[in-house]
């Protein structure tokens, strides 16, 4: 009974926290629901998505750090919003017909160099070049943690395309990372 | 995919991982930035009525969230009280072998953390029961006999009406099935000193307790005897 009494004792904690996060960030979470939403009552609703989202993941989002969480909250209701176009069937043409784009073999994709971590430029310095899809393909994996057959149903494919899609992706990001860097060498 | 591929797409996956972990940073700092910014500009304030609608949305969210948490934390917790009781009812049945005294209590007990459950076990006694003929000393009017079993451990009454009380004397060697199903009230009570059970259900009202001197269990059991009744027939029966 000690752990039911501490439950209760608990969650009004995690009601001061998840307000005060939501307080502290609601412009930033309005605004970035209409990157894929006009409509205010689509806005609402989809932002409502994400509240949901976060409060069931809230053990996880209490670890993260600031910076990483502001972006984790970014990330969310973009997903939240992304799903909700889908569902109400709004225009929404980034992932028309994913799965008719073919898929290459993901063989010979890397070299070492592509992979060095200590690179002058990073990801944010190539990121606006990559496009949307891809952009929401990688925050997905990386940033949300979703399992591929949760990426699959976001972006409209087959969750087993989703591991060519990521490695296409991580493959084009990493050119881009190579081409901005050799030229800062010069 | 060969070994090797997988390996290598192991180490892309991980070391894209670090990337994007050093990306969202930067980016979190942007929006830090943005997030104030948007404070500012009053073109951009988020409509009250989306204000409220989240704000609720949290509420109930937080709420379910407790609710979960606290089915769950309770599960566990009468899980534990289950294997407890267990434990208990198999440690006392070694020891009520050995110590008439403990075993006077111990029937009380475990009329009293079984209290949950449908089935009630109580453990065999070494010593022989008493000896005597039970009888009710008191029953309410217009009540009489109508089924008396040969070995004087039943009987059953009836009035006018056709409501009928059942009185069982049972050793405390056998299994009593008290169904607790739909029952409405449960409550431990006391007839003298033994400690009992009262369970009232729907249709019917029944009385169970132990007489640890005896080595008995008794039983009333009534489609129309109230919680007050019964106990009042239960102080009056008496050992002839």
């Amino acid at each position: 009974m000690i752990s039911t009494i501490i439950c209760t004792i608990e969650d009004p904690d995690d009601r001061v926290w998840i307000c005060r996060l939501y307080e502290t960030y609601e412009p930033l979470m309005f605004w970035a629901t209409g990157k894929y939403l006009k409509n205010v009552e689509d806005r609402r609703d989809a932002l409502q998505d994400a509240v949901v989202a976060l409060i069931q993941n809230l053990d996880t989002i209490k670890t993260l750090e600031p910076p990483y969480l502001r972006t984790y909250i970014v990330c969310t209701v973009e997903s939240r919003s992304i799903n909700l176009a889908k569902r109400r069937n709004l225009e929404l043409r980034l992932f028309d017909d994913l799965d008719r784009v073919p898929v290459e073999p993901a063989a010979n994709l890397t070299e070492d160099h592509f992979w060095q971590l200590s690179a002058k430029k990073v990801l944010s310095d190539i990121w606006p070049k990559l496009s949307t899809q891809e952009r929401v393909l990688l925050e997905s994996k990386y940033i949300l943690g979703y399992q591929d057959r949760e990426i699959g149903e976001l972006l409209g494919c087959k969750a087993s395309s989703v591991r060519m899609y990521l490695t296409r992706a991580r493959r084009k990001a990493m050119e881009l990372l190579t081409e901005v860097n050799q030229l800062d060498a010069l | 995919m060969t070994h090797s591929e997988k390996i290598r797409e192991a180490y892309e996956d991980a070391t894209f991982n670090l990337l994007m972990e050093q990306w969202a940073t930067q980016q979190g700092e942007q929006y830090k930035t943005l997030n104030e910014q948007l404070k500012q500009d009053p073109a951009c304030a988020v409509p009250p009525e989306v204000s409220h609608a989240c704000y609720r949305t949290i509420r109930q969210e937080v709420s379910k969230s407790r609710q979960a948490k606290v089915k769950r934390a309770a599960g566990k917790a009468l899980q534990r009280a289950a294997i407890l009781i267990a434990a208990l009812v198999l440690l006392m049945t070694g020891a009520l072998a050995l110590s008439p005294v403990l075993r006077a209590h111990t029937l009380n007990l475990v009329l009293e953390t079984l209290d949950g459950h449908a089935n009630i076990s109580f453990f065999s006694s070494e010593e022989d029961s008493a000896a005597g003929i039970w009888g009710t000393g008191w029953l309410p009017d217009g009540y009489s006999c109508t089924y008396q079993s040969e070995n004087d451990t039943m009987w059953e009454f009836e009035n006018e009406a056709g409501h009928w009380i059942i009185f069982i004397v049972s050793p405390d060697t056998v299994g009593i099935d008290l169904d607790t199903e739909n029952a409405s009230v449960m409550e431990t009570v006391y007839i003298g000193a033994c400690e009992g059970l009262y369970v009232e259900r729907p249709k019917d009202n029944s009385l169970i307790w132990g007489d640890a001197a005896a080595g008995k269990v008794l039983m009333l059991h009534s489609d129309d005897l109230d919680k007050a009744t019964l106990l009042t027939v239960a102080e009056h029966v008496v050992l002839n």
